[in-house]
């Protein structure tokens, strides 16, 4: 395959055809990036369309993004959008994951390791895979800038993101504190960082289904 | 008799496989979820590969941490097979005429035989290297194995996506 034809970034996702023909689904789940000939008013009825919370200068940035050449260079590349689709799956798995394993020990469900310890230990790989998961967002992103920026759906998982991101900072310096169990430091903190464990994993698992959850609009609407 | 392709138009006729199909967001929120779980999968996973190589966590016991990880490897794969199969049912035929989709479950066979033989022979020794030493080599073999059959899953999994059409 040499170059990515408009009619794949309709459906990356194998939604199936009835889904796409069907009303509201042809705006939500199929519109597609509509190339480099789009003029500006159809692309404002186009992200009113999305209802998504964007003033003029964010169209026109969003218009700029997707004439681009870096936008060009992204939708030309036909492999490149599976690969970075793949790498941020992985990335996403390993967030989660990390996240789990810290929880397991502060719901002290896991071993004998002093949990400053595996905070200490895991966290970095979180952060690394959070730099993967960024940079593949951020092609991703490039890939197909209307349906992204201008989505009400991924603006509220952006905004997930950064409190999922926030309560991870401040997840990891109350577990640091609490060296090297919550138990020795009294029952109630160890309450609290069980929920504030809970909390974060759940905002990173907010986080991962806002990520393809312009179906949830669907629902609800 | 009955063939593949008969089966196959049995389950798209299938109450749930229209379900599936032609709401507006049954096979999106499915495909969510199942992206979800094949992501929590790889992750677990991931974890014990890498502790099995050498390449993280050789502080902590490897059956501690076998321990830890397979409710939860488990709990998300049984996810993702339910999820899994409820988008097969929306287009069964295409999905069994893909290649993409076909790798997947071959590669998927191959990281389940690789598990059964780890867990059968492999992992028998374990209190041999549990912790403080180096993982034998059928150990790091099967972890890389699984890592790169894990990984490989994933990538045809969203290749499947492009070739549904």
């Amino acid at each position: 395959m040499g170059r990515t034809s408009e009619s794949e970034h309709q459906r990356p996702f194998g939604v199936p055809c009835n889904v796409a023909k069907s009303g509201a689904a042809v705006l939500t789940l199929a519109s597609a990036p509509g190339i480099v000939k789009q003029s500006s008013q159809a692309l404002i009825d186009a992200s009113n369309a999305h209802a998504g919370h964007a003033g003029r200068p964010m169209i026109a940035f969003v218009q700029w993004l997707q004439g681009s050449p870096w936008s060009l260079a992204v939708r030309q590349t036909s492999w490149l959008i599976p690969l970075m689709q793949t790498l941020h799956i992985l990335a996403n798995g390993l967030v989660l994951s990390v996240i789990i394993m810290i929880d397991l020990r502060v719901w002290r469900r896991a071993g004998a390791e002093p949990l400053s310890d595996r905070v200490r230990r895991l966290l970095p790989w979180l952060w690394t895979a959070l730099a993967v998961l960024t940079a593949t967002g951020l092609v991703l992103v490039l890939s197909t800038p209307r349906r992204t920026l201008l989505d009400t759906t991924f603006q509220v998982k952006m905004l997930i993101m950064a409190v999922a991101i926030v309560a991870t900072v401040a997840l990891g310096m109350l577990l640091r504190r609490i060296a090297p169990e919550p138990a020795t430091t009294g029952r109630m903190t160890s309450i609290v960082a069980s929920v504030a464990g809970a909390a974060t994993l759940l905002l990173w698992l907010g986080a991962t289904i806002a990520g393809r959850g312009r179906w949830i609009a669907n629902v609800i609407g | 008799m009955l063939s593949i392709t008969d089966a196959l138009h049995w389950v798209e006729r299938t109450p749930v496989a229209v379900f599936v199909s032609h709401s507006t967001w049954g096979f999106s929120a499915l495909l969510s979820i199942h992206i979800l779980a094949v992501a929590v999968v790889f992750g677990m996973i991931a974890m014990v590969d890498l502790r099995l190589i050498g390449i993280a966590g050789r502080q902590s016991a490897v059956t501690a941490l076998c321990r830890e990880a397979l409710p939860w490897t488990w709990s998300a794969f049984a996810l993702s097979a339910v999820t899994g199969t409820l988008l097969f049912t929306a287009q069964p035929l295409k999905y069994w005429a893909n290649d993409a989709f076909r790798m997947k479950f071959a590669i998927l066979a191959l990281a389940g035989l690789n598990m059964l033989v780890f867990q059968l022979i492999t992992y028998r020794g374990v209190a041999r290297w549990d912790r403080d030493t180096t993982v034998p080599w059928a150990g790091r073999l099967a972890g890389a194995i699984s890592l790169g059959s894990w990984i490989a899953i994933v990538a045809y999994g969203r290749w499947t996506a492009y070739q549904m059409t």
